[in-house]
């Protein structure tokens, strides 16, 4: 069971490195029951580091997000963040340092946005709300303008204005990572592209040196705004790099089954990736 | 039984006891101090605490069914009464002190007192280490609560088969909840430390606003245990009501009706609502008291009954005429 002995060169990378990663994923195995869903995942995220998760339905995107905050607990491997193993910590020591944002927050409980938003300050509340924890809220409302609807019942918003609200809260939260479990996927393509900017936008900050992992199934989207790709396929991850590496036709067909041509954007100098049909041929891979 | 309401006394009357203004007569102030005074505050802390707990357990649960006294501390109060009252097991003996405090002296009943406290938390304990068992869920808790409460059920029937007339007949009487047994040093006793529980349930207000907001996967990226919260509430739920319970017997009702009448009335922020509903049991109880102590006077209907006659309608009422109101 001794298994850092068996990987000698794993710390290679560490040394040349400004700063320790964000997100280190050794060996993490994960199981529903006796179906594995997740087997010998590693990875790590640098800071400022906007990390998508492609694969088809099923495959495990979301459980590997919920991996990494104690909602799954693994059966095996080690996940650290900002190099402290996650064991160690406790729920609300976590959600200082990790904050999640579900695929939606299905809900008839009637609570204004404003107090949903004042829960991402629940980490940090002892016994009551401080003058501070209002300063951060009220200012995540401003710079995300979400005056208009901050005082109406959450449950009564639409459903691109609930993420928004929920996006809120987690940054009220302030994380070094943050978690989005297909942030976009019940969302309008303006609410799809405006959600991936904030996003980007919160990665970009160099004064916080914040990552992000998104599952999401658009892969143009992905392209466009993430700095890594990773497609999780058959348990394992099939890619971990650029947009510009993971995203080839191969890949997709591989993955996706189906066929696609990758062209990379005159304007924006990613890959773009246009499915031409189904693959239907059976290929088995070896 | 029907002392404390024949005797009439006048509202300027027992403020001016109360505030020292005016020297009462032996009777008055007998009546006052001595029965009426514990009576009302005992009221107010059995409904607050039970209206809490109830809110609290609800609320971690995610079930509008759930109240204190069904998930464990009504069956294993029943237990520890039948247990005392027919074989005559105590948990305590009957000169039982604690901490210098020569209890057997201070609480009448101390035998029955101790016990239903007593076996109600150790069933209650038995209902969560077997929920864990079976799962953290809340679902877990609820059903192992239902098996358990059968199961001691069956032990009380089985005990009130073998037991006498007269031990059938205290045992009844204990089971008919009433505010009318202890003394003033025993109410303040439970009011301290009711005021000591209290600011650790409210506590939790937040933390179940979450997890009502967006469920278990929700609460836990934002620092809150849903396993742990749902313990929690039951350990301490469990604490106040048994205390509650075993001075008073079973005051049934108003932990599962006040919450929602609470939520009926100012919503679901668990901020609000757990004080609201405190606010609503201590009422409840204390009308139900009052109109049952009054009405057929000098016979005194014990307050449990009273509670299910007029808040049950109430309630229903309440539920018909603002239907989809409420949320579990």
């Amino acid at each position: 069971m001794d298994d850092v002995t068996q990987r000698p060169n794993q710390r290679r990378k560490q040394s040349s490195k400004k700063q320790q990663p964000m997100i280190e994923v050794s060996d993490l195995s994960f199981s529903y029951g006796k179906n594995t869903v997740l087997e010998n995942i590693s990875f790590s995220v640098e800071p400022n580091c906007l990390v998508a998760v492609l694969g088809v339905n099923g495959t495990g995107k979301s459980t590997l997000i919920k991996c990494l905050n104690k909602i799954n607990k693994i059966d095996s491997g080690t996940v650290k963040v900002c190099g402290v193993p996650i064991d160690a910590l406790t729920i609300n020591e976590l959600a200082q340092l990790v904050a999640y944002v579900p695929q939606k927050v299905a809900t008839s409980f009637p609570i204004d946005v404003y107090d949903v938003i004042l829960l991402g300050r629940r980490p940090y509340i002892n016994w009551n709300v401080s003058e501070s924890d209002r300063k951060i809220v009220a200012s995540v409302i401003r710079e995300l303008s979400l005056e208009n609807f901050a005082f109406r019942k959450f449950h009564t918003l639409s459903g691109g204005e609930q993420q928004k609200a929920i996006v809120a809260k987690a940054i009220v939260q302030q994380p070094q990572v943050y978690l989005f479990d297909e942030p976009t996927s019940s969302l309008d393509l303006f609410n799809q592209y405006e959600i991936l900017k904030q996003i980007k936008g919160l990665v970009s900050d160099e004064s916080t040196n914040c990552s992000a992992i998104v599952a999401m199934h658009d892969i143009n989207l992905a392209s466009k705004f993430a700095d890594k790709i990773m497609i999780i396929h058959e348990s394992k991850i099939f890619c971990y790099d650029e947009p510009r590496v993971a995203l080839n036709s191969a890949a997709i067909s591989e993955v996706y089954r189906v066929n696609a041509e990758v062209v990379i954007s005159g304007t924006s100098g990613k890959p773009v990736v246009n499915i031409l049909g189904l693959d239907r041929e059976e290929k088995k891979y070896e | 039984m029907g002392f404390g309401s024949s005797e009439s006394l006048n509202f300027v009357k027992i403020g001016k006891i109360i505030l020292g203004i005016d020297e009462p007569t032996g009777t008055q102030s007998v009546i006052l101090l001595k029965y009426r005074l514990p009576r009302v505050l005992m009221a107010i802390f059995a409904g607050a605490a039970l209206a809490i707990a109830g809110a609290l357990m609800q609320g971690s649960l995610g079930n509008p069914l759930v109240s204190p006294l069904t998930l464990g501390v009504a069956s294993g109060a029943s237990l520890g009464a039948a247990l005392a009252i027919i074989l005559g097991f105590s948990v305590v003996g009957a000169n039982f002190s604690l901490f210098g405090l020569p209890f057997a002296e201070i609480i009448p009943n101390t035998i029955i007192v101790f016990n239903t406290f007593a076996f109600a938390l150790i069933v209650v304990f038995i209902i969560i280490k077997l929920g864990e068992f079976r799962g953290i869920s809340a679902e877990s808790y609820i059903l192992v609560g239902i098996a358990i409460t059968f199961i001691n059920g069956a032990i009380v029937q089985s005990l009130v088969y073998f037991a006498t007339p007269q031990q059938l007949a205290q045992l009844t009487h204990w089971s008919f909840g009433s505010v009318r047994r202890p003394d003033l040093e025993t109410v303040l006793f439970v009011g301290v430390v009711l005021g000591i529980v209290f600011p650790i349930l409210i506590r939790y207000s937040w933390d179940l606003n979450t997890l009502a907001l967006g469920g278990d996967d929700f609460a836990i990226s934002t620092g809150v245990d849903p396993a742990r919260l749902r313990k929690n509430i039951l350990i301490i739920s469990a604490f106040a009501t048994s205390i509650i319970v075993a001075f008073t017997g079973l005051i049934g009702f108003v932990g599962l009706a006040a919450p929602h009448i609470a939520r009926l009335i100012i919503g679901n922020d668990y901020r609000k609502l757990v004080p609201c509903s405190a606010l609503i049991g201590a009422l409840l109880v204390l009308v139900a008291d009052t109109i049952g102590g009054t009405i057929f006077a000098p016979v005194v209907l014990p307050v449990g009954i009273m509670l299910s006659i007029l808040g049950g309608p109430f309630f229903l009422y309440l539920l018909l005429s603002r239907r989809g109101a409420t949320h579990g």
